[in-house]
């Protein structure tokens, strides 16, 4: 508790702090150029701390963008110190090295002052569908390094006292494919950084600067208490647990991650020593990136309505040793460990305290955002598309997971069929949900989802895809999900099983490509499935009666004359 | 012949009559849900004086929850969806995101479909995005389809076929064929639901339409037999979620445009208040139990949406943008788990409700916090209710929160209204800026039961200077049915580049679709020196998303279109590109049928000194307790003027004038309050 404000002006600044982010988010959504931002909603919004905590943050904003600013703002003070800011100035960044996630995202940050009194920070963290380097969309894993994976940006003072350096925003739309879309979204996080600016100050004239500042740490310090009582509920222990990943394209051989996660009254500890050495591709990630994703795990199973800041996540201590994939270091490739691996490691962490929430945990769930790209240039224009793959959830101990919807560390939508076919020289096949692909179980696995494209335009393709190889999890007796796979039908009917990580690829008119990612786990013994649930599966098509038979061991008897389906759980 | 104007909502019926001179007579009644329409036509002859008047009506707009309780109580029926081979499953996969709010959850986040997944069929055909067949439809497996539909004993199947808005040949040839194999079903095609491109929001708008159709149909059918005998001169029309009236034929065939009919008659009313005051620029409020709703008119022109969210689902159309947040009379305080003072999202509900229902609640409530602040009577009974307020029982809550709080009862009831009033601000503001707004800008118009207690509050919040209570306050949806115009909207998605050829494509479509229009307008019986149409045209740059709408002349020469578009990118986003490649998305004609009334501007009132019914404690502005001057609406005749703190009660709301704001009763009976420029502040 805050001594020093009444709890009524504490509570209406609190709103205010976060009507404040949810409208940064709006200015950035209506004023940004590409669809991967105004359709498909890839970026998050934030109010900072003048000591970099995320106080408040956009209610729809992506889980593994938001923890990780604390430090890319600490990597940005390092080389611009807060005496050395001034009104007007807007910084940019995008280098892991310096806290960031991965060079597609861009980190803006905006000091606000009030008078002379700096209140904290507005910053808005935006993926950019392009940042050079190898192949359309700079997504391959297989960049062999972090200055192969595209443009890395310093931190950097992009506008000073308001004044844009036109310089280095020449430079970087040298450096980016369809620079034109990369500059209005630029601008568009600018704008909202600018509305986040005006609301804290208007807080500021309100309530005044005292008082704002002191519900500030009011806001962190209450989310630290009520993540504390949550933490608590959590059973003292150790709990260890490991999980794969497929490989980085480079090298397709399955790598470790392992975690023991140990809760001490209202603490919680997560150790990653046991985890493979960092991947030549950029299957790694900053402990910043694992850092995020762990504090997704805790917060999911112990308080998922609340809204998030840094305060709720500061009883998490993290380790990792360094030259790991989850704590890589440099010159170490990053572009896919931001969300494949750290999935795996919001998995593992899931997985480790399963033991001690059984009632809370589900099964693993799809643990891949399952990118597929395909860029080049077709009647006189550059081209890139960008459509996610990775859904559907584990089952839990009262609920089936949910079928063909995004889970974990991120939540980026996908595009109509038909604005894909009105956009991109391409045509989808089918899109369809993955019979059987959810993990059989008393409590079964959501169906992934899969779809088949025809390339009309020579390009070329890129693929970051998980779980090919350990597909996901189940619990307590429920089986894992069926594993993603990925195959390319060329014109001439040549078909070739392609790896989950793939490096650019040059497609032809003509060629198709069959993409289908993993479900998510089941949970508890299927024997034990209740009949009718089974008899619904049947009757929807979410599970097949072949597996009804061999994985849920039901007698199954054909009725032709039924009307909602021909099979029968006996 | 008079108009009238009839709004059915769950508690109460809202009548209001207009006669030829525009003056109004409005009653409230309670409603039963088990014979709505003989309360429509009970509390239409209340308003007229008797069956023996009932002659004298000539016109009968209603507005209807029957689409909306569907929705609520997800009552509708088995409904079947019919896709293109290979899609069967577009529903459920969705857009594949999760609901914002529902980020860190991990069970049960998705929305359920109406429709589940064996009840999704797929046909051969396809039709790619320039409208080309590529697959022929494959008749013998559509006519397989429909009979296994009618084996399961659906008797409602939605269409959504891919490119349909491009060519509906297919779609339409479904429904002809259902037509001789399974003559009893009912059929919604997703090209006249709603002709636009996005397979899953179009079928998700598809099936919701078949599935309110069985409930809407009946209740329609069932309404015009009372109202066709009991009013043998009254058309009947049914209020849209755009804002205008359609026949009760038109409705039954789609419900899905109903969902938003009654709020909707809100936001027209308000076309009328502006009417009257020439205030254009307007933000309502409407504040009930559960619910706030915000609005926007600008130049007496309410702002419009294209899609709205029924049950999490999308529902494609043009509805008002009326925008909800869960903040009502019902919202509870509590103190979270770290301590702080919070307030809703949870209701009491009508059960418990809030302490001073005297119905169980213990928990203090806004409604128990303004009673405790002493803003209205305990012993005047809420509107057309026996409800006697327990101010004990309000008192004790507060008190019992508030000693966990370190505060005071009559403290703690101040910080429960203060932090409501700082919600309510937040999501006014959210609704203009996103608009690219300035609320500073705006008057504030505020009805419903519990609006006008907290406008004057919220308004200064925000630095808007001043806050209007109409005078038909708490009937004032059925106002706006009264008076609204036949409205259709319809759409024709055509994307292509702004060049020299695209202005004949445009004017080709564009005499299509207000042929469509004409020929709705004509099936509703409206007589064509009535029809207007406006055309307009979704833009954008091109390789953007978003498109923006901007007006399009009947010619259909895009040119001046395209400069509109480059000064409202401006206007809203702040930057524009005069050199870029603008393309174009849709075209979309509003056919509008005449049949409403305007307002005309009223006079002013001489100043005059009301008579004070009394003085009362009460606790308001910063938090100061003070003596108000209290006063009984029905007494106040235009030109009054009165002076804050005041309260103003009638029978069904109360308002609040805060200390330091006057406020005047206009010409048109509508009380104007003035807030002195407030901490407001920066937009």
């Amino acid at each position: 508790m805050t001594d020093a404000l009444d709890p009524v002006s504490l509570e209406v600044i609190r709103n205010g702090l976060l009507t404040a982010a949810d409208e940064m988010k709006n200015v950035v959504l209506r004023t940004a150029y590409s669809n991967l931002w105004k359709e498909a909603g890839d970026l998050s919004c934030a109010l900072l701390s003048t000591s970099g905590e995320v106080v408040a943050q956009g209610s729809a904003d992506i889980p593994i963008h938001l923890p990780t600013m604390p430090y890319s703002f600490a990597g940005l003070i390092e080389r611009f110190p807060l005496e050395s800011m001034r009104p007007g100035d807007v910084f940019l960044h995008n280098d892991p090295y310096r806290g960031n996630n991965h060079l597609p995202d861009f980190f803006m940050l905006k000091p606000v002052f009030h008078s002379d009194t700096l209140l904290g920070f507005a910053a808005v963290r935006g993926h950019f569908i392009d940042v050079g380097g190898n192949g359309p969309g700079s997504y391959s894993s297989t960049a062999p390094d972090i200055q192969a994976e595209g443009f890395r940006i310093p931190p950097m003072r992009i506008w000073k006292e308001g004044v844009r350096n036109d310089e280095l925003v020449e430079l970087l739309a040298t450096n980016v494919r369809n620079p034109r879309e990369r500059l209005g979204d630029l601008h568009a996080q600018y704008a909202g950084c600018g509305t986040g600016e005006r609301r804290l100050q208007a807080l500021a004239d309100k309530y005044g600067t005292a008082s704002l500042l002191t519900a500030i740490t009011g806001v962190l310090d209450d989310a630290e208490t009520l993540a504390r009582t949550k933490i608590a509920e959590i059973p003292d222990g150790r709990y260890e647990f490991q999980d794969f990943c497929d490989g980085d394209g480079i090298v397709n051989e399955p790598f470790v991650i392992r975690c023991v996660v140990e809760v001490s009254g209202s603490d919680v500890r997560i150790d990653f020593t046991g985890t493979s050495s960092q991947t030549q591709g950029g299957m790694n990630m900053a402990l910043s990136v694992c850092f995020a994703a762990c504090v997704y795990a805790i917060k999911a199973l112990t308080d998922p309505e609340s809204p998030a800041n840094s305060g709720a996540y500061r009883p998490v201590t993290v380790t990792a040793p360094p030259g790991t994939v989850v704590n890589v270091t440099y010159p170490g490739a990053v572009v896919a460990g931001n969300h494949e691996t750290s999935a795996r490691v919001a998995d593992c962490v899931t997985g480790a305290l399963a033991a001690a929430l059984p009632d809370r945990v589900v099964a693993a769930g799809a643990g891949s955002t399952g990118v597929l790209v395909y860029g080049g240039h077709h009647e006189d224009r550059d081209f890139i598309c960008v459509e996610m793959h990775g859904a559907g959830q584990g089952g839990g101990l009262d609920a089936d997971g949910g079928n063909a919807h995004r889970v974990s560390i991120a939540n980026t939508g996908n595009t109509p069929v038909e604005a894909l076919e009105l956009a991109y020289p391409l045509t989808v096949l089918d899109y369809r949900i993955s019979e059987d692909a959810g993990g059989a179980g008393r409590f079964r696995g959501g169906c992934g989802i899969q779809r088949r494209v025809r390339f009309d335009a020579t390009g070329w393709i890129t693929i970051v895809a998980e779980r090919g190889s350990h597909p996901p999890y189940g619990l307590f007796g429920g089986q894992p999900a069926e594993p993603t796979r990925v195959v390319l039908t060329r014109a001439g009917g040549d078909v070739q099983e392609l790896p989950t990580k793939t490096p650019p690829l040059l497609v032809h008119p003509g060629d198709e490509l069959f993409l289908k990612c993993a479900g998510g786990g089941g949970y508890g013994p299927p024997q034990q499935r209740d009949r009718q649930a089974l008899q619904d599966d049947l009757d929807d098509g979410y599970v097949t009666p072949r597996s009804a038979r061999d994985r849920y061991g039901a007698d199954i008897v054909r009725d032709v004359q039924r009307p909602d389906g021909q099979w029968v759980v006996r | 012949m008079k108009r009238a104007g009839v709004d059915v909502g769950g508690t109460f019926t809202d009548v209001v009559v207009l006669d030829e001179q525009e003056k109004v007579t409005e009653h409230k009644v309670p409603s039963d849900p088990s014979r709505l329409e003989h309360g429509v036509a009970d509390g239409l002859l209340k308003t007229l004086g008797g069956r023996d008047k009932a002659a004298d009506l000539g016109f009968l707009g209603h507005g209807t929850t029957v689409a909306t309780n569907v929705t609520l109580e997800r009552s509708g029926p088995r409904v079947a969806l019919i896709c293109t081979r290979g899609f069967r499953d577009i529903v459920e996969i969705a857009r594949l995101a999760k609901p914002g709010s529902k980020l860190y959850t991990q069970k049960n986040v998705m929305p359920k479909p109406v429709v589940v997944r064996r009840d999704c069929f797929e046909v051969t055909e396809r039709i790619d995005a320039r409208g080309q067949v590529v697959a022929a439809l494959d008749e013998g497996e559509v006519e397989a389809v429909l009979r296994q539909v009618v084996d399961r004993g659906i008797t409602a199947v939605a269409v959504c076929l891919l490119f349909s808005f491009r060519n509906p040949a297919h779609e339409r040839r479904i429904r002809e064929i259902a037509a001789r194999v399974a003559p009893s079903l009912e059929v919604s095609l997703s090209c006249e639901v709603w002709r636009e491109f996005r397979e899953y929001e179009r079928a998700s708008t598809t099936t919701l339409n078949s599935y309110l159709r069985p409930a809407a149909a009946r209740y329609l059918a069932n309404l015009q037999a009372v109202t066709g005998e009991t009013f043998p001169s009254a058309a009947l029309w049914v209020m849209q979620s755009n804002g205008g009236l359609t026949s009760a034929a038109a409705a039954s065939e789609q419900p899905v445009r109903l969902v938003m009919s009654g709020p909707a008659g809100g936001v027209i009313g308000a076309r009328y208040v502006a009417d009257q005051t020439g205030l254009g620029d307007l933000l309502t409020v409407d504040m009930g139990g559960t619910s706030f709703d915000v609005s926007l008119l600008q130049s007496g022109t309410a702002s419009l949406v294209d899609r709205q969210d029924v049950m999490g689902l999308p529902l494609q159309g043009r509805a008002l943008d009326i925008m909800t947040i869960g903040s009502g009379g019902g919202s509870v305080a509590w103190v979270d788990g770290a301590g702080q003072f919070r307030v809703g999202p949870r209701s009491a509900g009508a059960i418990p409700g809030p302490a001073c229902y005297g119905r169980g609640g213990t928990e203090p409530t806004v409604t128990d916090a303004n009673l405790v602040l002493g803003l209205f009577d305990a012993e005047v009974p809420l509107a057309g209710g026996d409800l006697i307020l327990d101010y004990d029982a309000a008192y004790r809550a507060c008190e019992k929160l508030g000693t966990r709080l370190g505060l005071d009862p009559v403290e703690t009831a101040w910080g429960i209204r203060t932090i409501v009033n700082a919600a309510m601000a937040g999501a006014v503001r959210t609704a203009s800026v996103r608009r690219g707004l300035d609320p500073r800008d705006f008057a504030m118009l505020a009805f419903g039961g519990a609006g006008p207690l907290h406008a004057a509050d919220i308004a200064a919040e925000m630095g808007i200077g001043e806050a209007v209570v109409p005078a038909v306050a708490g009937c004032f949806s059925a106002l706006g049915i009264a008076i609204t115009d036949a409205v259709h909207d319809l759409v024709h998605t055509e994307s292509m580049a702004v060049d020299s050829g695209a202005s004949d494509t445009a004017r080709r479509h564009l005499t299509e679709l207000i042929t469509q229009g004409r020929d709705e307008l004509r099936q509703s019986g409206i007589d064509d020196s009535l029809h207007h149409f406006e055309c307009s045209v979704d833009m954008r740059y091109l390789g953007q998303n978003s498109t923006l709408n901007v007006p399009l002349r009947q010619s259909g020469r895009l040119d001046s279109s395209a400069e509109a578009f480059h000064a409202e990118h401006l206007r809203q986003f702040g930057h524009h590109g005069p050199d870029e490649p603008v393309e174009l998305v849709n075209l979309r004609v509003r056919a509008v049928g005449a049949i409403g009334r305007r307002a005309s501007s009223v006079e002013s009132a001489k100043p005059s000194q009301p008579p004070i019914h009394g003085k009362r404690r009460v606790t308001v502005g910063d938090g100061e307790t003070a003596t108000a001057a209290y006063y009984e609406r029905d007494k106040l005749s235009p030109g009054a003027q009165l002076e804050g703190p005041a309260i103003v009660s009638s029978s069904d709301t109360t308002i609040v004038v805060p200390p330091d704001a006057r406020a005047r009763v206009d010409g048109g009976g509508h009380l104007r309050i003035s807030i002195p420029k407030a901490q407001g502040g920066r937009a």
